[in-house]
Order: structure tokens, then C-alpha cells, then sequence
């Protein structure tokens, strides 16, 4: 299951990268050579993108060919041993989940309220999401941090920090 | 000339020079300590200071913000992953192994000394040979810098850990990544679907941080409810005599390595402590250690970068050319000054030139005394509550990616490049070579462009240079041998 | 408690009635708040320079700090379009740079001169055409004979296609009819350096980048692309004396976004100017090798667009080779 789903996430990156360069070949399909030469901006990519499609297709099938391996059963139940568990096992992909969703957040936060204040809001549900929860802690934590960035950054080197764009 | 030499020390002590240098020193180390802060910044920041004192207390100071700040990386990238300037991500490849090993106290230490002695190193070359490596340094052509990327590239094979496929895979992906924004022969606003702000393509720093500290962040986010084995502590800072032997011929080859990187222009710290790496990887009676915590792979690449500190001023004073990104900035405020660089200081001004030498050489030595006794301190850091420490990467990386153009744009650029980095690393896909990609990219694009514009086409021009044929020799060499090398340890395994 | 809650009310009462004076105030009186200035680019080139030895002396003559930011990015676009989308109330100014004239037609810059209010011009240098001390050439007009005699095989490097010093190798090939091969590099330093090692001919960057380079002897201007001699090297002739028309010149002036009001313009000229005068900037630009060039608001606009005018051609000239 977990090899499988592996298997998937594998060949989804090259297939991703793949894709991402054949859109590189088709923007650039316009940019012109210098006359009379192989020179110009689609060379280079053009170039690298071949190159890195060959590496691609190796891993995937490489990937594939693998799949039902005895060495890969092995790395399973390594995996099954150090999660301990399916329940684990899927805590752990929704904390990778939640984290990147918080991060997100955290962005739109900036945008909203400027850095001070998302931080604030931030650093305590991402230490929640970290198991560190005693209140009286993490109000400590986040305070003591936000402080040290805003008087270390704004202050004493006066380095602007991300501000409020929509309003 | 030694008179000059002595000279230069006797008014560097005498006057307001030498606190100046020192509070360079410690305020480059701290800025480079913080992401996203580098030592180009704080020293543009600081330039209209100078003004107000005299010219040596100035460029005293510049000096230290300079030598500390690209040190200073390294602190930050050995205990979080998370590099404060881009010449630091060399360091963190086995620095952060170390450190998570216990060992991040010594890490320090080994940084700190690889620093000071291969900042010396280049410091003295600086003060003694100065005109004879710009005289090389200008014979370095467009070929040159293509060969050089080249030889760059062939690291790739050095940090790519298991799956040569999958490093290679990584490297065209960075090189790839590289292309975004204007072309550098045709000036053709490329891949920038009408964004300003991919005009002059992707910053390397904010992908630096997200591939490597945010990328481990979500990874210590995933893993925060395992039981973590507990922390070594190891509070013994120093290092034997026996790991100094072993480090010291990997610092005095970086140290060389760095100060002809930093004497030929454009090119930079960042290629100065990879190439570092990748020659004490393959010289080391221990390469396997590399990637897992080794004190080679920490100890060459600092030497290597604060030595391209120093070799990026030779230029500079010679010829008046900077060397690299920070000192193009140095160059500006000395021009502000009233000095001109290049070869009519040496003739016109010869006290402030030795002055600034001698402040280079002192410098190194500033740096490891702050440096051993901050060890300590630093470390200390990794005692906070693995889960405090992972949730403040997070921040730092987003003021890390945000203070180098002060851009909202560049926080989502390092959050994709964090997913990245997560998924890659889930996969077991080696991370390092998308950097060199990124780094080499320009540099070989542009250059290649360069050399067939001026050789009229004609790729022989590559044969025809003395230097570059002994650059194709290296490349060759290097390709060869870990071909056979492969070849020798799929033997074994059989 | 109780006290405390007095305060709050109190406060609560007088600062916005602080504030709503302020607000009357500056409907009057132009300028009431800090002004800033963005830089385009990094801080420690040149334009920055410029701008903040300009700034020192800004609450002397206008009453109010201005404020020096950079925003780098983007050869300049992403300050520039900061600027253009900032309120037209005279508090957001930028360094403008010669680009305007000519990266829109490019597809580079989404924006030009039109976009912006033009205020004054600051700053001009001249493009150099400058060789190695032992080419085989003294004068300009040997210089094109050659290239005359032998289309393309000259190298001429520059800071970066279409940029300003390409396109001043451009309007020499167009006025000459001559042809070269043009090498772009990552900026001038490192054209020069390959110059210095023989791997190109020539520069066409400006004189101020070339003149540690001439006055060591290691390099030699043939003309100097300006309206005038300049004033660091007043042996070398200009082009224009040499017989042949061309004229170069990057300028850097100062605006905000279209529509400021013209009276706030004419207070803005006016305190800038005497901030030109200060002999401090005076010193600074003369150190960096910069020429200083003061042009009121009617003579900026004409060299705006007299710029953009003249190098219509030359670019044209580009587009036919590409």
C-alpha cells in the first residue's frame, strides 16, 4: 500500500516534470535565434529539457519495473515498523497536509494583517500542530519569538518586514 | 612592500580601525546568522556610514561585515538546514548531519577554524600576489566560464547519493529552473507570462531556503508525534589534533580553490564552496562519511567561501572589477569615497590598500575567536524543544525569502520549492543537485552564448586556449574516474 | 481602574481629532510627511548613491525627511512599476531611469516615460567607445575604416541586449554603416574585464565605467558619445568632433506617477534643485565619476522624448538583425 502509493507519487513527479518542460518547449517556440545561428533564449531549455525527459523516463520505468521487488517489500515493513501503524501512518500525511494548508494561511494572513500580526496567529496553531501545547508555553514561545523578530529585524537593523497589501 | 604591510597593521591598531573591523565581524556574523539577511545587504546598508569617518575605518568595517557575514551562514545552516546566505549551502550538507548527530558544537568549531585559516590563506595571497592572479584572472574568457560551469555541474555526481539518474534528473531541473527570466544573449523576457516579478527570474535564496529548511520543517512537522531518539549532548566544542591533520589539507586546497573562484569575476561564494566540496569529497580517504556528518565536508566548504571573500577583492583593487556581488557593492562606497580602485591605488594611495590588507588578515582572526566562543552559544539553540525549533524555520524561512527583495512574491516561490524539496526527500531524490542547477545554469547559458559570439560559431575555439584545455582535461578526469569508480563498487557488491 | 478608563476615553477623543488636523494641514501645505524615494535597483550602485546623497539634505530644503527605498528587481521594472501604481500626491517619487525611453518596445518594461510625472533630470554620462592601448587604432575614424574593411569581425561588449550601451554600438554601426559583433555581458565590470584579457575588442559602456581603466594606461577611449567633452578626460575628443554623429548619453532624472499636480511639481523641482546644489552631492557624484546635469522640468521632458525619438531607428536597426 504504501510502496504503491509511493509508486504513484514517483512517477506523478517525473510525469510533472515532463510536462512542465514540453510547456517550456511549446511557450518558447516563438522566441527567435540569433540570425544565422543556433543561438537564442529556446536553445538553452530546449537543450536541458531533452536531456532532463530522458532522465525522467529512466526513473519511471525504472519505477515500474521495480514495483513487485522483494527489496521493496522489506522497505515496507521497515516503514510499517517505524510509523507503527496504519493510524500513524495517516496521521503523519495529514500533518504534512496541514502543515502546507497552514503555511498557505500564513500567506494570505501577511497579506491581510502584515507580518506581526499573522505570526502571532500562527506560531501557536503550528505549535499545536507540533504537540506542543501547554498554553502557558506557547504563549511564552510566541511572544518571546515575534518579539525577538521585530526588534532583531525592524529595529536594530531596520529591515522592513512583510506588510498588509490588500487594505 | 612588507614595510607596507606593517604599516598598514601598526594604523590599523592605532586608530578607530581595528574596533571598527571588530564590529564589521560581529555584525556580518549576525547578520548572516539571520536568513534572508547577507553580507551585500548589510553592507549597502552601512555604506552611507562611512562617509562620516575616515576611509580605512570605513572599509575596515565593510571588510569585517563581509568576512563575518559569509561565516555567519554557516552557523544557521549547521543547526536549522537553514542557510543564511546562499554560500552557506554547501556547509549544510554534512553540517546539519553533524549537528543532529550531537555534534553541532564542534560543527561550529570546524567551520569557525576552516573560515579563519582559509580567509587567511586568501588573505595573505590578497596582500602578496595580488597583481600576478589578476594578471590570470583576466585571461579567464567566456570559454573559461563555460568550462568552469561545466566542471561545476560534474558535482552533481558528487551529491546525488545513491541514483546517479535521479542527481542528474535533479540537475536539469535547477538548470531548467535557471532559464526563467530575461535571456542573457537575446534579452527575451522568457517564461515570465507577464510578471514583473519573473522579469529577472527566480532568486536563488528563496528556493535555497525552501528546498532545504522548509522542506525539513514539514518533515519534522510529520514526525513530531514519534518518539525522537534523545539528544546527544556533547558539550566539548574543540577538536583533536588527529581532525585537525585530517581537515587541513582539505582547507589549505578550498582555500585555493576559493580565492581563484573569487578572483575571476563573475562567479561567486556559492560556486566557490561547492566546487570545495566536491574536490574534498573526491580527494578524501573517506568519502562515504560525506552526506552523513563528515568534518571534511563541513571544513571545505567554509574555507573555500571565506576565502572567495578575499580573492573577490583582487580584482577589485587591481583592476577596479568586482569580483563578485558583495564587493561590487564595496566597490561603489570606496568609489563614494573619493578612491578609485584599480591599478592607480596601488601607486597613488598605497597606505589605505595595505591597510585594507592588513584588516583582511585580521579579520580571520577576529572571527575565530568570536567564532569558537559562540560555539557554545549557538548550540544552545538546538536544546530549545524540537518542535519550537521546527515551527520558527517556518517563519524564518518566510522572512528569509521576503528580505532579499522585499517580495510576497518570492514567500510563494520558496513554499513550492519547500514541497518540492518535502517530496523529493519522501522519494529519496537527492536535493543538492537542483541548487548546482540553479547556481551553474546562468553561468554556462550565458558564457556558452558569449563564446560562440565571439569565436564567430566555431566550438574549436575551446582546443585553442591554454586554460580551458586544462579545464577539458579536469572534466574528463573527473567523468572518468567516477565511471570507474561505479564500475568498482557494483564489483564489490557482486 | 477607574482612572485608567478616563485615559482610555480621553485618548480615544483626542487622537483622531490630532490626526483630522493633520488631514487640514496637508490639504494646505505641500509637503507635510515624509516623501520616499524609490531606487530601482540594489542598494550600493550607482543610482543609489545618487539618490541617497540627494536625500541627506532633503529636510534642509523641503521641510521633510525623504525617505531612500530600494526595489530592486527586474532591471529596474519592479520599483518602477511600484512607482506607477503609487498615489499621484507628489509622497512617492523614484529615480527614473534612461530604460523608459526603450525596454517597452521591447516587451520588457510594461510602462515608459509617459507613465510617469517627469520632475527633473539629475545626472548624464556619456557612452565611451574604449579599446585595449595596444589595439591598432588612435581615432574613431580608424576604428570604422577597419570595421568598414572587415563587417563583423570587430567585438564590441556591452551590459546586456537592447540595453542603452548596446544600443550605442548600434547608433555608431547605423551612423558609420559599419557592422560588429555584439557580446552581451552581466553588467559593464565584466565586459571591461574581458577586454583586459583580449577576449573582445571594445566597450561602448559609459566613460565613467572605463575611467580606472584609462587612467592606468591599460585602456584607451577613441570618442566619447557625449554632447561634450568629459570632464575627467578633457583630451579626448567626442565623436561629434571626430566627424561622425553620435550621441549617447544614459540620464538618470526624477519623477513620480502621471497626474501629480503641477504646483506640487514646481515645489518639488524647486527644493531638489537646491538639494543639487549641495556641496556634499557635489563631492559624492564627483567621486562616483558621475556628471551632473541639471535640467528644469520643459528641458527633461524634451530629453525624454528626444531620446526615445532618436534611438527609434537604432532599435529598429536590432530587431532587423534578431
Amino acid at each position: 500500500m504504501i510502496t504503491n502509493r509511493k509508486t504513484a507519487l514517483e512517477i506523478g513527479v517525473n510525469v510533472l516534470f515532463i510536462t512542465i518542460a514540453i510547456g517550456m518547449f511549446i511557450v518558447s517556440a516563438d522566441y527567435k535565434f540569433v540570425r544565422g545561428t543556433l543561438l537564442g533564449a529556446r536553445t538553452f531549455p530546449l537543450l536541458v529539457g531533452s536531456i532532463m525527459m530522458v532522465f525522467a523516463l529512466i526513473n519511471i520505468f525504472k519505477t515500474l519495473g521495480i514495483q513487485s521487488s522483494e527489496e521493496n517489500v522489506e522497505v515496507e515493513q521497515a516503514l510499517k515498523e517505524l510509523t507503527k501503524g496504519k493510524f500513524n501512518n495517516w496521521l503523519r500525511t495529514y500533518r504534512v497536509a496541514a502543515a502546507i494548508g497552514l503555511m498557505v494561511l500564513y500567506y494570505l494572513m501577511m497579506l491581510a494583517v502584515g507580518f506581526i500580526f499573522a505570526t502571532v496567529i500562527f506560531l501557536p496553531a503550528m505549535l499545536y500542530l507540533n504537540e506542543y501545547r501547554k498554553p502557558m508555553k506557547v504563549i511564552v514561545v510566541t511572544i518571546v519569538g515575534v518579539a525577538f523578530l521585530y526588534i532583531s529585524f525592524k529595529v536594530l537593523l531596520g529591515v522592513p518586514l512583510p506588510t498588509a497589501q490588500l487594505f | 612592500m612588507i614595510t607596507y604591510l606593517f604599516n598598514g597593521f601598526e594604523f590599523l591598531f592605532t586608530t578607530m580601525a581595528a574596533p571598527a573591523l571588530f564590529g564589521g565581524v560581529v555584525l556580518g556574523i549576525i547578520l548572516g546568522v539571520l536568513p534572508g539577511l547577507t553580507a551585500t545587504m548589510g553592507i549597502a546598508l552601512l555604506i552611507p556610514l562611512t562617509y562620516y569617518v575616515s576611509p580605512s575605518v570605513g572599509l575596515s568595517m565593510l571588510i569585517g561585515i563581509f568576512a563575518g557575514g559569509i561565516y555567519g551562514g554557516s552557523v544557521s545552516a549547521i543547526l536549522l538546514k537553514t542557510p543564511g546566505t546562499p554560500a552557506a549551502g554547501a556547509t549544510l550538507l554534512d553540517g546539519y548531519p553533524m549537528a543532529q548527530n550531537g555534534y553541532a558544537g564542534k560543527a561550529i568549531a570546524i567551520a569557525t577554524i576552516a573560515s579563519a585559516i582559509g580567509g587567511l590563506i586568501g588573505a595573505l595571497i590578497l596582500s602578496f600576489l595580488a597583481p600576478q592572479i589578476a594578471k590570470i584572472a583576466v585571461r579567464f574568457g567566456p570559454p573559461e566560464y563555460v568550462l568552469l560551469g561545466i566542471y561545476g555541474l560534474t558535482m552533481i555526481s558528487y551529491v546525488s547519493g545513491k541514483s546517479l539518474v535521479k542527481g542528474l534528473f535533479a540537475g536539469c531541473i535547477g538548470l531548467l529552473i535557471s532559464t526563467f527570466g530575461i535571456d542573457p544573449i537575446t534579452s527575451v523576457p522568457r517564461f515570465t507570462f507577464g510578471t514583473l516579478n519573473l522579469l529577472t527570474g527566480f532568486e536563488l535564496l528563496p528556493i535555497l531556503i525552501g528546498i532545504f529548511a522548509m522542506s525539513q520543517a514539514i518533515e519534522g512537522v510529520r514526525d513530531s508525534r514519534e518518539v525522537t531518539p534523545p539528544q546527544i549532548k556533547l558539550t566539548r566544542v574543540g577538536i583533536s589534533v588527529k581532525e585537525f591533520l585530517r581537515i587541513l589539507p582539505h582547507i589549505v586546497k578550498s582555500a585555493f580553490i576559493g580565492t581563484f573562484v573569487g578572483a575571476v569575476p563573475g562567479t561567486g561564494t556559492d560556486i566557490a564552496a561547492f566546487l570545495s566540496y566536491g574536490e574534498a569529497k573526491r580527494s578524501s580517504k573517506h568519502p562515504e562519511e560525506f552526506g552523513n556528518g563528515s568534518i571534511e565536508g563541513v571544513a571545505a566548504p567554509e574555507a573555500g567561501n571565506n576565502a572567495c571573500v578575499n580573492g573577490a577583492m583582487i580584482p577589485m583593487f587591481t583592476l577596479g572589477i568586482p569580483g563578485e556581488a558583495a564587493t561590487a557593492v564595496i566597490l561603489g562606497g570606496l568609489m563614494v569615497l573619493g578612491l578609485q580602485p584599480g591599478p592607480l591605488l596601488f601607486t597613488d594611495k598605497p597606505e589605505i590598500i595595505y591597510t585594507v590588507f592588513a584588516s583582511t588578515i585580521t579579520s580571520n582572526i577576529f572571527m575565530i575567536v568570536l567564532g569558537l566562543l559562540g560555539a557554545r552559544f549557538f548550540a544552545k539553540v538546538l536544546s530549545l524543544p524540537k518542535s519550537v525549533i521546527v515551527s520558527f524555520i517556518f517563519v524564518f524561512s518566510v522572512l528569509g525569502a521576503y528580505s532579499m527583495r522585499n517580495s510576497m512574491f518570492d514567500i510563494i516561490i520558496m513554499m513550492t520549492a519547500g514541497l518540492l524539496g518535502y517530496i523529493f526527500s519522501v522519494l529519496d531524490y537527492p536535493v543538492p543537485p537542483v541548487l548546482l542547477g540553479v547556481i551553474l545554469g546562468p553561468l554556462v547559458e550565458s558564457n556558452l552564448g558569449r563564446t560562440l559570439l565571439v569565436s564567430d560559431g566555431n566550438l574549436m575555439i575551446f582546443f585553442k586556449r591554454p586554460i580551458s584545455i586544462f579545464f577539458i582535461l579536469i572534466i574528463l578526469s573527473t567523468i572518468v574516474s567516477n565511471i570507474y569508480k561505479h564500475y568498482k563498487s557494483k564489483r564489490v557488491l557482486q | 481602574m477607574r482612572k485608567i478608563i478616563v485615559l482610555l476615553v480621553v485618548m480615544a477623543m483626542v487622537i483622531p481629532t490630532v490626526f483630522a488636523q493633520g488631514a487640514a494641514e496637508s490639504a494646505e501645505k505641500f509637503p507635510s510627511k515624509p516623501i520616499k524615494l524609490i531606487v530601482p535597483w540594489s542598494a550600493g550602485g550607482g543610482t543609489d548613491a545618487i539618490a541617497r546623497a540627494l536625500a541627506k539634505s532633503g529636510e534642509k530644503h523641503l521641510g521633510v525627511p525623504v525617505v531612500v527605498e530600494n526595489k530592486p528587481g527586474g532591471t529596474g521594472a519592479m520599483g518602477l512599476g511600484e512607482t506607477v501604481k503609487a498615489a499621484a500626491d507628489g509622497y512617492t517619487l523614484a529615480v527614473l531611469p534612461v530604460e523608459l525611453s526603450f525596454l517597452k518596445d521591447q516587451g520588457i518594461y510594461p510602462f515608459d516615460f509617459s507613465n510617469f510625472t517627469r520632475i527633473m533630470n539629475l545626472n548624464t554620462d556619456p557612452s565611451a567607445l574604449t579599446v585595449k592601448t595596444d589595439a591598432p587604432w588612435n581615432t574613431l575614424a580608424e576604428f570604422v575604416d577597419y570595421a568598414r574593411a572587415n563587417p563583423g569581425k570587430i567585438k564590441i561588449g556591452h551590459s546586456g541586449t537592447g540595453m542603452l550601451w548596446h544600443l550605442a554600438a548600434a547608433t555608431l554601426a547605423l551612423e558609420t554603416n559599419t557592422q560588429y559583433t555584439y557580446v552581451p555581458f552581466n553588467g559593464a565590470a565584466d565586459a571591461i574585464a574581458s577586454v583586459l584579457g583580449k577576449n573582445i575588442d571594445a566597450v561602448t559602456v559609459s566613460g565613467a565605467e572605463v575611467s580606472a581603466q584609462v587612467r592606468a594606461g591599460e585602456m584607451k577611449i577613441l570618442a566619447v558619445f557625449g554632447e561634450r567633452r568629459m570632464e575627467i578626460f578633457p583630451d579626448t575628443p567626442t565623436a561629434r568632433e571626430q566627424g561622425f554623429e553620435v550621441v549617447v548619453n544614459t540620464f538618470r532624472g526624477l519623477g513620480g506617477p502621471a497626474g501629480i499636480p503641477e504646483d506640487r511639481v514646481a515645489i518639488l523641482h524647486e527644493g531638489f534643485k537646491k538639494m543639487m546644489e549641495e556641496p556634499e552631492f557635489v563631492k559624492v557624484i564627483g567621486n562616483m565619476g558621475l556628471g551632473i546635469d541639471y535640467r528644469n522640468t520643459t528641458d527633461y521632458y524634451k530629453l525624454t522624448d528626444d531620446t526615445a525619438k532618436t534611438l527609434e531607428p537604432v532599435l529598429a536597426s536590432l530587431l532587423e538583425i534578431k
